[in-house]
């Protein structure tokens, strides 16, 4: 009998299963694929090394920040700052047709780009950071309020606004045409107050960190193991079948499968309510492996996001792919 | 252990779960809060040490004498009155 089964080795499966074997629980993680990491993995191809999901880090702070959710998270976990290796971004950029706003780890550096492209918004977005700043985000005051509405009432420019939208929906936002002004204040301050970074050698660095400190407590992994189904009893799962048909108990389980496919694997026969139907859009990504170095080409920008429109557009596309705007 | 001991023993877990923070301007009547980087998550990493270190169990409804240093050893000093301290 576990103490607790987590279903999924991704980084917030491996993450939980830290903070609990820590605590001396019998902890197993369960992972369907042979390998970690879940939506934030890795592979290699022809003798190169991809990662999948996640390519930069937001939230990145320079070593010995204490405020913040990644010095939290490294204090949490027991990992030091020099572990995830983070090479800091040089910069990136939104690139719509009218206009070109630069940002990087200076949260400086975009607030003199809009005060010189919008000189008329310079105070307005001083005081959509301020209010942003003050964001309480472990309180559920704001957690419905449409950002798109609170941004509008404090800049007045639709091409600023359109153009702070672009990053922050790419980064944050399920939702089809707006977010709510929560998440829209939680991503604006880890991309653009906070930064961006990339460890070095890629997500696998920080997967190795998690998973070794995870067995270091004494935590199980189980690779190839997908979960068949939830076994409920009195509204509570009391054992997880896998795909195999083994039988494992547990006390609690703790999922990283999300909403719906947790729901599904219940037993008990209760449909998955719909209230919290899955998200309508997603991303389709392309890799390429250039000769050169993209300075070479006249391209020194870690991120662009990018549009072909002054007016922002985030909704389910009509045909196969949306390519009037994504992410370099 | 002795208050003195009990608050060395605070302190080390205060180290072990804030390593940035410089606890030697400690103020002890002032609230954790007000002088260290700690949330929530902290605190209860600290009642999830005591747990661990000594076998203390602290209810919930109890977390609030753990404000300061000075309430926290007051508040301990019973429960570990008869505890040895590990040679660290």
């Amino acid at each position: 009998m576990y103490d607790t089964i987590i279903i999924g080795a991704g980084m917030s499966g491996l993450a939980a299963g830290i903070r609990l074997a820590y605590y001396e629980q019998r902890v197993c993680i369960l992972e369907r694929h042979t390998t970690i990491g879940g939506l934030n993995s890795f592979y290699r191809l022809r003798g190169r090394d991809y990662d999948v999901g996640l390519h930069a880090l937001t939230n990145v702070t320079p070593k010995g920040t204490k405020t913040g959710p990644l010095a939290r998270l490294l204090r949490q976990l027991r990992l030091r700052w020099d572990d995830f290796a983070i090479a800091p971004q040089l910069g990136s950029e939104i690139a719509f047709p009218g206009a070109r706003l630069k940002f990087d780890n200076n949260d400086r550096t975009l607030r003199d780009e809009v005060a010189w492209a919008f000189p008329h918004e310079a105070d307005n977005f001083d005081r959509l950071t301020r209010e942003i700043i003050a964001y309480d985000d472990l309180s559920e005051e704001h957690a419905n309020q449409s950002a798109r509405e609170v941004v509008g009432s404090i800049l007045r420019d639709p091409l600023l606004v359109e153009m702070l939208f672009c990053p922050l929906m790419f980064y944050g936002s399920a939702r089809e045409h707006d977010t709510d002004w929560g998440q829209f204040s939680i991503m604006f301050r880890s991309i653009f107050l906070e930064g961006l970074g990339r460890p070095a050698a890629g997500v696998r660095l920080i997967l190795k960190h998690l998973v070794r400190k995870f067995r270091a407590l004494g935590g199980e992994l189980k690779l190839r193991s997908g979960v068949q189904r939830l076994g409920v009893e009195n509204g509570r799962v009391t054992s997880v079948v896998l795909e195999n048909d083994e039988v494992l108990e547990a006390r609690n389980v703790v999922s990283s499968a999300g909403w719906c496919e947790t729901m599904r694997l219940c037993d008990d026969g209760q449909p998955v309510v719909t209230s919290r139907a899955p998200g309508q859009l997603t991303f389709c990504e392309t890799i390429a492996a250039l000769d050169a170095q993209p300075t070479d080409l006249g391209h020194d920008r870690t991120i662009t996001f990018f549009n072909d429109n002054d007016k922002f557009v985030w909704q389910k596309p009509d045909d196969l792919c949306d390519i009037r705007s994504g992410v370099i | 252990m002795s208050p003195a001991e009990i608050r060395e023993e605070v302190l080390d877990i205060l180290s072990d779960i804030a390593p940035d923070e410089d606890l030697s301007q400690l103020d002890d009547n002032v609230r954790f809060r007000e002088q260290l980087e700690l949330d929530s998550m902290d605190f209860l990493d600290i009642v999830m040490e005591l747990r661990k270190r000594h076998r203390i169990q602290i209810p919930e409804d109890d977390y609030i004498n753990l404000a300061s240093m000075s309430s926290t050893v007051a508040f301990l000093e019973p429960l570990m009155r008869d505890m040895q301290r590990e040679n660290v």
